[in-house]
Order: C-alpha cells, then structure tokens, then sequence
C-alpha cells in the first residue's frame, strides 16, 4: 500500500512542477486580447459616427472592428490550442518520466522507448507551433503509458503492504473550499487542474457532478462562489481526507 | 340791333369751336361700309396667354375665371374676319381672363411643388443627410432657396424648373444617404454578432 501510494504522490507532484511551468503561462483573457479591446473601442466609435449621421465612418469603423475581432479569434483559437497542447504535454512528460522512474516490465521497454520518441515529437511539434500535431503526439504517448502504468500499479499493488503507514506524509484532502483569487478565478476547470487535486483540468466534470446540487444553479458549472465546500472523489483509489489548506 | 346781331352770331360760333375742341375721344368708329382689320394682335397675345395656362395646367387653380376667358375667347374667334370690331372686344376680355388665371394659379401650382419639396427635405433631414451627404444635401438646399426667391419675384416658369431640380436633388440625397445608413448599420450588426460569437467562445473555454 506504501508504495502504491508512494506512486500516486510522485504523479501528482511531477504534475505540479509541469502545470505549474505550464499552463499558468496560458492564462489567456480574452479582456486581454489587444485585438478584442480594439474590437470593442472601434464598435463604440462605429456606434458613436452612426448616431450623428456619419454612416461612411461608421461603416469604416466597423469594418475594421470586424477585422480585428477576427485577428482576436485568430489569436484566442491559437491561444486555446497551444494551452491544450502545453497541458496534454506536460502531463505526457510527467507520466513518462514517473514511469521511467519506476520502471516497466521488459517487456513493455520497446513501447516506453517508442513513447520516448513520440514524446520528443510532441515537444518539438509544440515549439514549432504544430500544436494539432503536438496534442496528437502527446495523446499517442498517453495512451501507451497508460497500459503500462496499469501493469505497474497492478504489480505495486500486488506488494506486501509495509506494517505502518509512515509519518509525516500528508494525505490529499477530501474537500476544497473555493477561494477569491482575483488573478486566478476558480473554477471547476482550475481546481481540478491543482496537483493535490487531478492534476488534470479535463477531469473538471467529476468534481462538477459531485457538487452540482451545492451549486446556486445546478445546471451551470461556471457559476460558482468563493467559500463554497466542495468535494473530491476518488478516482484511482487514493485517500482523501479533510479539507485542503494552503500554505502559508 | 346789328352789332347784337354780329356779337351772337361771334359767340354761337365760339361756343360751337370750344364744345367740339374739348369733346371726349371716341374710338374711332367705322364708318359705315369702312373694312375693320383683324385683331390680330390681340388674338396672337390671348392664344399665347392660353397655351401658356394649358401647359402648366393652370387652369384647375381658377377655374371659373378660366371658364369666362374661354367663352370671351371663342366669342373673339367667332367674330373674327365677320365682326372684327367685336372680336377684337372679345379678345382684349379673354387677354385680362387669361392673365387673372395665371397671377392666380402659377402661385398655387408652385405652393404644391414646394410641399413636396419640403417633405422630401424634411425626410432627408430626419435621416441626418445634412451630415452623412453634407456638399450635396447643401447644393439641393442652394437650388431650393433659389426657386423660392423667383417665387417671389414672380419668375414662375423659372421657379417651377427650379423646384423640379430641388426635388431631383433631394431625392437623390435621400435614397443615397438611406443607402448609407442601411449599409453602415448591417456592417455594425455583422461586428457585434462577431464578437459576441468570441465571448461565447471564450466562456465556453472557461480560460475567459
């Protein structure tokens, strides 16, 4: 059991540094976006020249506004891709490298190396900017490990459980209160995305199934408020207790 | 008795010089067998009075007034080569008919086609022409005052071309600014539906 758990905390804290590294740098804002804020002053504009009759600045105006919402959605739709790309990457790189770390049966080594390789892949597609190609890479590279990781698992499970669990090792917490971060909004995408959390923003919804009766809509994930306890399943049979607690 | 005799015959033939010295003028009247030329004058200025109200349509302003002139009119061609005397009466009546329509229904002729300048001036203006088609919506208005000072002096054939410019004018000015106007706020609405489309984007992606 020690060495099981052993494995989950080294995942989730190789998942820390890579998201940390990451994705942080992805926090895109579409309020941010130089073409959208453009965007909206050229509609004013637009609106402003209509009202007094000066329909041929107006329709100028708008024209280039319509331009650069473009060049916004551009810029956003490429934002988005490289955000997926960088997470999907990052979580290839940890999960390799835990997995290199552990070791795999010999007979799984061509597959870890020919993950290795897809993986490179993955990493230079991204830094040439081929995120679709990256996110294909890294996917390929995910779903190689992942056989692998079950056999690895399932051998760690298979281990004598040691007499006592150690002390001083901190379990993952059962319950996180969502907090006001003004440069960082929680949200279910975010929270999962922490470490001590999934480590992985895709598994947004099981948290949001779990908690959406505590939700002031049910129906709408993105509406949440800071304060608000929510809870977090298990996904992989690891132990959750009490109420996570930042650091001071 | 003889000098009396001299003094009244002197005074009677006084008498008789000054009453015919300060008798009225009298057209002349034809003697009797005399041939009276054709009025032919007064029948040229009553026909020209004439065409001038049919092509303006002049004569549904005062038609009463048309109507008598008309009949004066005919009467004068009736006469006209029988009885010159008469027609040439009749012609004169018909010339002062004609010229009565004409004070009376060239103004209210203009009035109407003022009324349809202003209120395509006015349609203009309520769709802020005077900014979105300054230089032309300026030169309809220039032709338009003009029209209206001929008006005022009487200068009704001119006023009239110049109020059916004005209205050209106008007209034009309108279906382009309105053209304008359509276009700039379809390319407003086409902006706004994009970035609204962004935003729903970016709410979706949760990374708004």
């Amino acid at each position: 059991m020690k060495r099981y758990t052993s494995i989950i905390i080294l995942l989730l804290f190789a998942m820390l540094a890579a998201l940390a590294a990451g994705s942080l740098a992805y926090g895109q804002n579409l309020r941010e976006n130089e073409h959208y804020k453009k965007a909206i002053e050229l509609q004013k504009k637009a609106e402003a020249a209509n009202a007094r009759g000066d329909y041929d600045k107006a329709y100028e105006y708008s024209e280039e506004a319509k331009k650069q919402t473009q060049m916004a959605a551009d810029l956003f739709a490429e934002l988005v891709l490289k955000f997926r790309a960088n997470s999907l990457l990052q979580q290839a790189g940890n999960r390799l490298n835990s997995l290199k770390t552990l070791g795999v049966n010999d007979d799984d080594q061509p597959a870890l190396d020919q993950a290795a390789d897809d993986y490179g892949v993955a990493r230079s597609s991204f830094n040439d900017r081929e995120y679709d190609q990256s996110i294909e890479y890294s996917n390929r590279v995910l779903a190689a490990l992942m056989d692998m990781e079950a056999k690895t698992y399932e051998t760690a499970a298979t281990q004598p459980e040691p007499a006592a669990e150690p002390a001083g090792e901190k379990p993952l917490p059962k319950y996180y209160r969502v907090r006001l971060i003004p440069d960082r909004r929680d949200c279910f995408w975010r929270i999962a995305e922490y470490d001590f959390i999934y480590g992985d923003p895709f598994k947004w919804r099981l948290l949001y199934d779990a908690n959406k009766e505590k939700l002031t809509d049910p129906g709408n994930p993105d509406l949440i408020h800071p304060g608000q306890l929510f809870e977090i399943p298990e996904i992989k049979g690891e132990a959750r207790e009490g109420e996570w607690e930042p650091e001071m | 008795m003889k000098k009396f005799l001299i003094f009244g015959l002197l005074l009677i033939g006084l008498i008789f010089v000054v009453s015919c010295a300060t008798a009225p003028k009298k057209e002349p009247v034809p003697a009797k067998g005399e041939v009276v030329p054709p009025p032919e004058s007064e029948y040229g200025q009553a026909k020209e009075l004439r065409s001038r109200i049919e092509k303006w349509g002049l004569d549904r302003y005062a038609a009463e007034e048309f109507g008598a002139a008309e009949g004066r009119f005919n009467e004068g061609e009736s006469a006209y080569n029988k009885d010159n005397a008469k027609a040439k009466t009749a012609f004169k009546d018909a010339i002062k008919g004609y010229q009565a329509v004409i004070d009376k229904g060239f103004p209210a002729y203009l009035d109407e086609k003022i009324a349809g300048v202003e209120s395509l001036k006015k349609s203009a203006e309520e769709i802020k022409a005077p900014v979105a088609l300054k230089n032309d919506y300026n030169g309809a208005k220039a032709v338009y005052e003009d029209a209206l000072n001929n008006k005022k002096k009487e200068k009704y054939e001119e006023a009239s071309d110049l109020l059916d410019r004005a209205h050209t004018q106008f007209q034009s000015v309108y279906d382009v600014t309105l053209a304008k106007k359509y276009r700039a706020e379809k390319n407003i609405d086409e902006a706004n539906e994009g970035i609204n489309e962004l935003e729903s984007a970016a709410e979706q992606e949760q990374i708004e």
